[in-house]
This record gives structure tokens, C-alpha cells and sequence, in this order.
């Protein structure tokens, strides 16, 4: 520090390169900025994949069932058909993956049309 | 507005309406909250909101298809309803077909239920008009779709 205080317009030029780099980095890369350890607990939780689950129930009709699965995944008539199928077949269909608050969303809008929807952890 | 005609004889159906309309105002208005929990969040604010958001939009259900089943013209086996009223209608049949299904069907069991291999003569009065009234709504759905898609 001494030596840098001797030569003042090193000392101002090493600070901007110093700073320049710090602003660099945590433009490029914001998540280094240390957060306390639950928050990032949660934030991993959100941002881990999540499966989006129809289970199979004895009411509902299949036309219905397709019907609802292209109107919430947007899904085309053979992509809702095959996971009706599956549905019916094996019990379940995972009908999406990503992140919790999508997958949320989409449980939401299945339970709006009263059909046996869950989440669960994509492991 | 959409319009079909059931293929069902209007004595059928003077017999079922007025039992879906009684068996209708019996079920809660707060089903699809108290029925589908939302996914474990830990959070109290979250887990109320969906039910209630669930209950709130659930009364446009039941309002639209309680339009349906009021119109004079269904008891002469004509649907007729508006088409921004067909989401609604479609879910609030559904609601009264899993009450159907839990209550005037309990009885019957999930496999004679999907192939339909139930001797209607053979069941007691009251589980037959539940099991009547359970295939009027599933083909008033399956038309409704059609009629949209």
C-alpha cells in the first residue's frame, strides 16, 4: 500500500483495473454474489427439473382428456392422444419437465379441469 | 352459438333432468378447492390462494352449466350454448360426474363402469338413474367436444 501511495497515478490505474474486473465478473456472472445458504437451498429447489403428473382416473372421458391435454400443453392431437394412453395404460403420464413454477401452473390449469394432477422431483 | 340434438327419447330425459338439476344443487360449490390440494410448498398463502382461486373460477363452471341444464330446450333433447360457455359447462359436468361416480355409483365398480358392461335392469332405482343420468352427461360431453374440435 505504502508503494502504492508513492506512485499515486499507478495506485488510480491498478484501482480501475481492480474494479473494472469486479464489474466484469459480476456482470458475467451474478449467481457468485454470496447469498445466505437457505436462500440458495430454495433457489436450487426452484430451479431443479419437476414432472408434471396426470393420474388416471375412472371418470373422465377420453376425448376429454385429450381435449384439456392440448389446450394446457398446447400438445398436438397425436402427442395428447399418446399420453392419454399412457394415462390409461400405465396409471400416470409425465406431461412436462422444468421448473417448479411452470410446472405449478400447469398443475393448476389440470385441476381447473378436475383432472388428478401432482408434482414430483425429477431425479 | 352451438346447437345439437341428443338421440335420447324426451321421456328419458323428463325423467333425468330433473334429477341431475336436484342431485346438481346438493353438491358443494367449493369442490375443486376442497377436492384437489395443491403440490406441498411449505407455504400457507400459496396453498390458500390455489383453492380459492379453485373455488372462484369454479363458480363460472357451475354457472354455465347450470345455463345448460335450465334451458327449456334440453328437456326436447336440444343443446344449445353459447360457445364462450363451453369450457365451463364441459368442467361443471365433469364435477357432477365425479359426484355421480363417488355417491349414486359407489357401488359399481370402476371396470363395469369403462366398458359399460352394467346390466341397467339389474341395478336398484337409485343407483340406475345415477348410472342414467352418469351416460347422459358423458354423451352430452362427447357431443360438445366434437362440436368444438
Amino acid at each position: 500500500m505504502r508503494l502504492l501511495s508513492a506512485f499515486p497515478l499507478l495506485e488510480n490505474s491498478l484501482l480501475s483495473i481492480i474494479f473494472f474486473q469486479k464489474f466484469i465478473i459480476s456482470s458475467l456472472f451474478p449467481e457468485t454474489e454470496t447469498l445466505p445458504e437457505v436462500e440458495t437451498e430454495e433457489q436450487d429447489e426452484l430451479l431443479r427439473p419437476w414432472k408434471v403428473l396426470v393420474l388416471n382416473d375412472p371418470v373422465n372421458l377420453m376425448s376429454y382428456v385429450v381435449m384439456v391435454f392440448r389446450k394446457v400443453f398446447g400438445y398436438d392431437e397425436t402427442q395428447a392422444t399418446h399420453h392419454m394412453k399412457e394415462v390409461h395404460e400405465l396409471g400416470r403420464s409425465v406431461l412436462w419437465i422444468g421448473e417448479r413454477e411452470q410446472a405449478e401452473g400447469y398443475v393448476y390449469q389440470l385441476h381447473r379441469w378436475r383432472l388428478q394432477a401432482s408434482l414430483e422431483k425429477d431425479d | 352459438m352451438i346447437e345439437f340434438e341428443l338421440q335420447v327419447s324426451p321421456s328419458f330425459l323428463e325423467a333425468l333432468l330433473p334429477y341431475l338439476g336436484k342431485v346438481f344443487r346438493e353438491t358443494s360449490g367449493r369442490f375443486a378447492g376442497e377436492r384437489f390440494a395443491p403440490p406441498e410448498s411449505g407455504d400457507e398463502d400459496l396453498d390458500a390462494a390455489w383453492r380459492e382461486g379453485l373455488i372462484e373460477e369454479g363458480r363460472s363452471d357451475r354457472l354455465a352449466f347450470s345455463r345448460l341444464l335450465g334451458n327449456p330446450k334440453l328437456a326436447r333433447g336440444l343443446v344449445e350454448i353459447p360457445v364462450d360457455d363451453v369450457d365451463d359447462a364441459l368442467r361443471g359436468m365433469t364435477e357432477l360426474r365425479i359426484h355421480l361416480r363417488e355417491h349414486g355409483l359407489d357401488s359399481v365398480s370402476d371396470e363395469d363402469l369403462e366398458n359399460g358392461r352394467i346390466r341397467i335392469e339389474s341395478l336398484p332405482q337409485s343407483v340406475r338413474i345415477a348410472y342414467l343420468g352418469y351416460i347422459l352427461l358423458a354423451e352430452m360431453q362427447e357431443r360438445l367436444i366434437h362440436e368444438v374440435s
